[in-house]
């Protein structure tokens, strides 16, 4: 896949579906005519170099398909908050968060059995707010754009990016340092909560199904760690990457899977001195709890799942 | 800050312009490459970003005709503008033509003087 294609291919991510094949196919072949142009009244082939210079020259991919999203009716007053170039990605964003705080609120009144009544207007809330945050970001994100062009100027399509997605993939050293730090804080937590078998958290217990698999969650924090280490110092390792993540996504379905099959994820340890009537209402909050972990659990499959797909193809197409 | 106002003023004037040259040059057919580079040559630098934006809108306000055909071994998209486009141009031309002269007389302070045809 050459340089261009990629470029395009990234265009292609932003666009609107309908036109996605059209809009691709006209901004292949300017580009092509642009360096074809260059080529001949240079008299060679043009280099790595120049061929970004030409792609850094139509602009960031997110800026150059934002200029052919539509017009969008009601949503238009966005579109000067937001500016052209961040308002598609904003327009999807908005939407995913807002089924989101749909599912969320669904899955709460059904784990917590609360009053259905009440679900429009706590939905409501939750997606004025979600809203509300969600535009915010993407205002800030442009202010900061147009004061600091240097610095954030690539989102909106100022600032010489294109590098980044048109040259050979590469694993970023931030996302893998990022990945060390995070995990070990994970290892920290996990055998700080299951290095001792039955220690209480409050009137609550974790249930003995975590404490069998202390030593497995704990290799395979230890097995992204020496993956993260490796793509630090090997960033140009993205099939490595990939084939690794494949393995993760596969190691979290089983341990899902053993998790699921447990059926319990909490249990209680009252405390002597309690009454019946508070003991009864903790197995109450236990039952709440444990119904939220199994969607929880639920939830961690589809996403697994979804990761899982997106690596394997990602392993296949950096294959070829 | 004055460079700034001064930019946002100038592509605020050019905005305009550019749909009445597109539209003026595409009286001829042409693809968008071929036209970005012909209206270059006549002093007229548009950015990619902005002209093929601009070309789709135009297509779906009905001014400009298009079809895509091979040239050189590759599919281009040739342009053209439609009756309902030459129709608007020649209007819009003509109204450029009122609002120069107008900008002319009230910069200038006088009216400008139409030559007769055949005077040099």
């Amino acid at each position: 896949m050459t340089q261009v294609d990629r470029y395009l291919e990234t265009v292609g991510m932003f666009l609107p579906e309908r036109q996605k094949n059209d809009i691709l196919s006209e901004l292949s072949d300017n580009i092509r005519s642009r360096i074809e142009d260059r080529e001949a009244e240079l008299g060679r082939q043009l280099t790595d170099i120049e061929l970004q210079d030409i792609l850094k020259d139509y602009g960031h991919p997110m800026s150059v398909a934002g200029r052919y999203q539509p017009e969008t009716g009601g949503l238009m007053f966005g579109k000067q908050l937001i500016g052209p170039a961040l308002f598609s990605i904003y327009v999807r964003v908005l939407g995913i968060s807002l089924l989101v705080a749909l599912a969320v609120q669904v899955v709460l009144t059904i784990a917590l059995e609360l009053p259905t009544d009440g679900v429009f207007a706590r939905l409501m809330v939750h997606v004025f707010m979600q809203s509300a945050a969600v535009t915010l970001v993407f205002v800030l994100i442009q202010r900061m754009a147009q004061e600091h062009p240097d610095q954030w100027g690539w989102l909106t399509g100022h600032a010489d990016v294109v590098t980044r997605t048109a040259s050979l993939p590469k694993i970023s050293r931030l996302e893998s340092g990022l990945q060390i730090v995070l995990l070990a804080i994970f290892i920290a937590i996990t055998y700080q909560f299951l290095s001792v078998p039955d220690a209480g958290i409050g009137p609550f217990k974790l249930a003995p199904i975590w404490y069998a698999l202390y030593v497995p969650f704990i290799l395979s924090m230890v097995a992204g760690i020496v993956q993260s280490a490796i793509n630090l110092a090997r960033p140009n390792w993205v099939r490595f990457h990939a084939a690794a993540q494949v393995g993760f996504e596969l190691f979290s379905l089983t341990m899902i899977g053993i998790l699921l099959a447990a059926g319990v994820w909490v249990t209680l340890a009252v405390p002597a001195e309690a009454t019946v009537a508070a003991e009864q209402k903790l197995v109450e909050i236990v039952a709440y709890m444990n119904q939220t972990f199994f969607y929880g659990l639920l939830i961690s499959v589809a996403i697994s799942l979804y990761q899982l797909v997106q690596n394997v193809r990602r392993y296949r197409r950096l294959s070829r | 800050m004055t460079t700034d106002l001064l930019e946002n003023l100038r592509l605020e004037l050019r905005r305009g312009c550019l749909v009445l040259a597109v539209l003026a040059q595409l009286r001829t057919e042409h693809y968008g490459y071929a036209l970005r580079k012909a209206l270059a040559e006549r002093g007229l630098e548009i950015d990619e970003n902005t002209l093929y934006p601009l070309l789709r809108r135009l297509e779906t306000q009905g001014l400009l005709d298009s079809e895509w055909r091979e040239e050189d071994k590759r599919n281009k998209r040739f342009y053209r503008v439609s009756a309902q486009g030459e129709a608007i141009l020649t209007q819009l031309l003509e109204e450029w033509e009122g609002i120069n002269a107008s900008l002319r007389w009230i910069a200038q302070g006088r009216p400008e003087v139409k030559q007769p045809k055949g005077v040099q």
